[in-house]
């Protein structure tokens, strides 16, 4: 069994990257945009079809390592179209949802323009339109095996400005 | 003292501090490795900065998981002394050893500089050859130093004195423009409530000698290793510390 976690700050605590990415995304005229939070996504096979224990299990996941809790929000989808909100963020695993369809599009371009286009659309689509159906939509629709999304965005949202040479 | 300096993959400070253990302060010192969990008979463990596991995940998040850890952790239970310097402080975050979490500096950027620091308690092993209210001059370099915690959770910090350092002015003032990675209420090093474990941003190991450009780093290790084992197992709860728990402590 396949499921996407995503992992995202806490709508209480100020996220410096979410902000830096939407003054950049104003400064590129889309000034619509009112909020962009910068999280990561990951995919996990599973070795059990049995949907109530992979939650169990990922949600522990989230808890133990994948999150941190002080300042993160989690939120874990089932493939098969379950969504299995987890955590405080439960509400909002629709509006994710919807914007992920959306980044598989995009999947050709190159990983820097990549990484900001997804954010772009939730934070768009949260500004005016109907979320849930949109979501619901885009769930119903999604192709079981689809990935594209997951793999560009973690490793832009995990980057480091320099590491190299930069001790600590 | 003996001291035991962590390896983790990743960690580039680890001779620095094995460095001022060992020919500063003439101490007995050892490496200790990630995947061994054992602390081969320190009294004093170091957390040395780097970027333990590539920054993975999230900065120390790896590194709190590995089997080092596990002894770290009945170390400091026992009472055993543990600092976390930079990469270390965003392990023991991690860990849960100590409370809060990190996240990117406020400007996104990598601050490399130097900052000036106030200590805000000087009862502790790490600060007793400092004064409360002393302004040091340190060393920053990381890009994850902006710490953060629930607005309860800083209330109950700071209720226990859990906070040792805070960025300031070069005349110890407070204030936003001092506050060089965004850290809420300027902190810069925090101590669990029991006492023995330190974490802290900025870099004593590499201001604890003249030819290096400063000094300042150097008592908070000579605070350390004059700290005898058998009175850090003593340390009580916070609170404030009376004039006999003071002086069982040495400070």
């Amino acid at each position: 069994m396949r499921a996407r976690i995503t992992v995202y700050p806490r709508r209480e605590i100020l996220d410096p990257q979410g902000k830096a990415i939407r003054s950049a995304l104003a400064g590129l005229g889309f000034d619509q945009v009112e909020d962009v939070r910068a999280g990561k996504s990951f995919e996990v096979e599973l070795a059990t079809e049995d949907g109530a224990r992979a939650r169990d299990t990922l949600d522990a996941m989230c808890r133990k390592l994948l999150a941190n809790t002080v300042t993160e929000d989690y939120e874990i989808e089932l493939d098969g179209g379950a969504a299995a909100g987890a955590g405080p963020a439960a509400k909002t695993a629709a509006k994710t949802a919807a914007a992920k369809p959306g980044a598989g599009t995009k999947a050709a371009k190159p990983a820097a323009a990549e990484a900001s286009k997804p954010v772009a659309k939730p934070a768009a689509t949260a500004a005016g339109e109907p979320a849930k159906a949109a979501a619901k939509a885009a769930r119903a629709g999604r192709p079981a095996k689809s990935s594209p999304p997951a793999k560009p965005s973690k490793p832009a949202s995990s980057s480091k400005p320099a590491p190299a040479g930069g001790r600590r | 003292m003996r001291c035991g300096v962590v390896i983790f993959p990743g960690s580039n400070c680890d001779h620095d501090a094995y460095h001022v253990l060992k020919h500063v302060l003439e101490q007995d010192v050892v490496f200790l490795w990630h995947g061994d969990e054992d602390l081969r008979d320190a009294d004093l463990v170091v957390l040395p900065g780097g970027f333990s596991y590539g920054d993975y995940l999230r900065a120390g998040a790896m590194a709190a998981q590995s089997p080092v850890m596990r002894a770290v952790r009945r170390h400091a239970d026992e009472g055993g002394l543990v600092l976390g310097i930079c990469n270390g402080f965003q392990v023991l975050l991690e860990a849960g050893l100590l409370p809060g979490a990190m996240r990117r500096n406020r400007s996104l950027r990598f601050e490399c500089r130097e900052v000036h620091l106030r200590v805000e308690r000087d009862d502790l092993p790490f600060t007793r050859h400092y004064r409360a209210g002393q302004v040091l001059s340190m060393p920053i370099a990381h890009a994850e130093g902006n710490y953060e915690a629930p607005p309860e959770l800083l209330d109950e910090i700071e209720a226990n004195r859990q906070v040792v350092f805070r960025y300031v002015g070069p005349a110890g003032e407070e204030g936003e423009e001092h506050n060089v990675n965004g850290s809420a209420r300027a902190i810069a090093g925090v101590v669990n409530r029991e006492g023995n474990v330190l974490g802290m941003m900025p870099h004593p190991e590499r201001c604890a000698e003249a030819i290096l450009g400063g000094v300042d780093g150097r008592a908070l290790f000579e605070g350390l290793i004059e700290t005898p084992a058998s009175a850090v197992r003593a340390v009580r709860p916070m609170g404030r510390r009376t004039a006999a728990a003071r002086a069982r402590v040495g400070a």
